[in-house]
């Protein structure tokens, strides 16, 4: 190789790796997600929405285990902290709800994004709602038919404003749920 | 027929075998591994193991189960509960009510009932009873969930009784005791 060779090699290998090692955070585009804040309580906007998943969706035997990609902690099925079991603690906990918080935004976060831009409009471009919906193919079925308090919970939060009455309605109340058997674990979660 | 047309007689049903296989199935099915020694294959059979893997229709068993599992004393050790009573009820609230055998075990037939899910499950036996607190979406298998442990991903057994209350001794028949 000669020596002009060789610089024109050397050039166009600058050129390439500079081309490629542009600032993330300029060329990326912004990612809005719904709000997740701390509201009365302690817990998060999501809370609500977790308990609904969990009771509907995160069950052992759905998307309450290792198994699936939609991962949702709670106490109806797989926990967060290694000492907690499922139905102990009875309820979700706040770090199960922000480990859900993060499994609904990461599925689709480029999406979710523009749904939250544009207030929750057109939700069903989300899988996450045509799954619940049973718009799309589901092996659990229709779990939220539109226009239910388990789908104005789920969507409602796409727009920012967690619909808690829907979310509430959506769950089994107390009185349906039998007296938890379970012995807290030392650790545990309270 | 000549040598070719022959030979791709016989493979096809080979091919045909091997693309209707499902690996994951089989690769459960085998992790469950062989019968325990003097157990013969029966109602008495393979305690606390996810019966739905193989009576779920998948087989390799031919009997096919909605729901099944096993009932023992205790959330850990294996002392199984005879005679408990195990009632699961789907979301139409149709109800389905069953006994346990000497290993604890239980089953509700495909045939006679298939559940329309989300449904429950509750036991009781000897005064004490004990009903799910969650719910199950699709897996008839109560061992699937119910393993031996408690963990992160699981309750522990299908248990019943408290702390100091053991089961009656049940004894199954077992090859060689006839």
């Amino acid at each position: 190789m000669t020596g002009r060779v060789r610089v024109a090699f050397t050039l166009v290998v600058l050129a390439f790796a500079d081309a490629c090692s542009g600032d993330p955070g300029e060329t990326r585009a912004a990612l809005h997600e719904p709000p997740f804040v701390a509201f009365d309580g302690g817990g998060s906007s999501f809370l609500p929405v977790a308990r609904t998943l969990d009771q509907h969706c995160g069950t052992i035997d759905c998307h309450g285990q290792v198994g699936r990609n939609l991962r949702l902690y709670g106490s109806f099925g797989m926990r967060l902290a290694e000492t907690d079991t499922p139905g102990c603690p009875t309820d979700v906990t706040a770090a199960e709800a922000e480990a859900d918080y993060w499994t609904v935004v990461g599925l689709e976060p480029e999406m979710t994004a523009t749904v939250y831009a544009e207030r929750g409009g057109r939700p069903e471009r989300l899988t996450v709602v045509q799954k619940a919906r049973g718009a799309q193919a589901h092996k659990g079925g229709t779990v939220f038919p539109k226009g239910s308090d388990g789908d104005a919970c789920l969507v409602s939060f796409f727009s920012g404003a967690v619909d808690a009455p829907s979310c509430n309605n959506s769950q089994r109340q107390n009185g349906e749920i039998p007296v938890p058997l379970c012995t807290p674990k030392p650790g545990s979660s309270p | 027929m000549t040598s070719r047309p022959l030979l791709v007689v016989l493979c096809l049903p080979s091919l045909i075998a091997i693309a209707c296989a499902d690996p994951v199935h089989d690769a459960a099915v085998e992790a469950l591994g062989g019968e325990q020694p003097g157990v013969r294959k029966g109602p008495d059979h393979r305690p606390g193991q996810p019966c739905l893997t193989c009576h779920g229709g998948e087989g390799p068993a031919s009997f096919q189960m909605a729901f099944g599992g096993t009932v023992y004393a205790h959330a850990s050790g294996d002392a199984p509960v005879q005679d408990a009573t195990v009632i699961v009820a789907d979301a139409k609230g149709r109800t389905f009510q069953t006994t346990t055998n000497c290993a604890g075990n239980f089953w509700v037939p495909a045939k006679a009932f298939e559940p329309v899910f989300p449904a429950t499950a509750a036991v009781m036996a000897s005064g004490f009873s004990a009903a799910m607190t969650s719910i199950i979406n699709r897996d008839g298998s109560c061992s699937s969930c119910h393993t031996a442990e408690q963990t992160q991903s699981s309750p522990g057994r299908v248990w019943i009784y408290p702390a100091g209350k053991d089961a009656t001794p049940a004894h199954c028949v077992q090859m060689g005791d006839e």
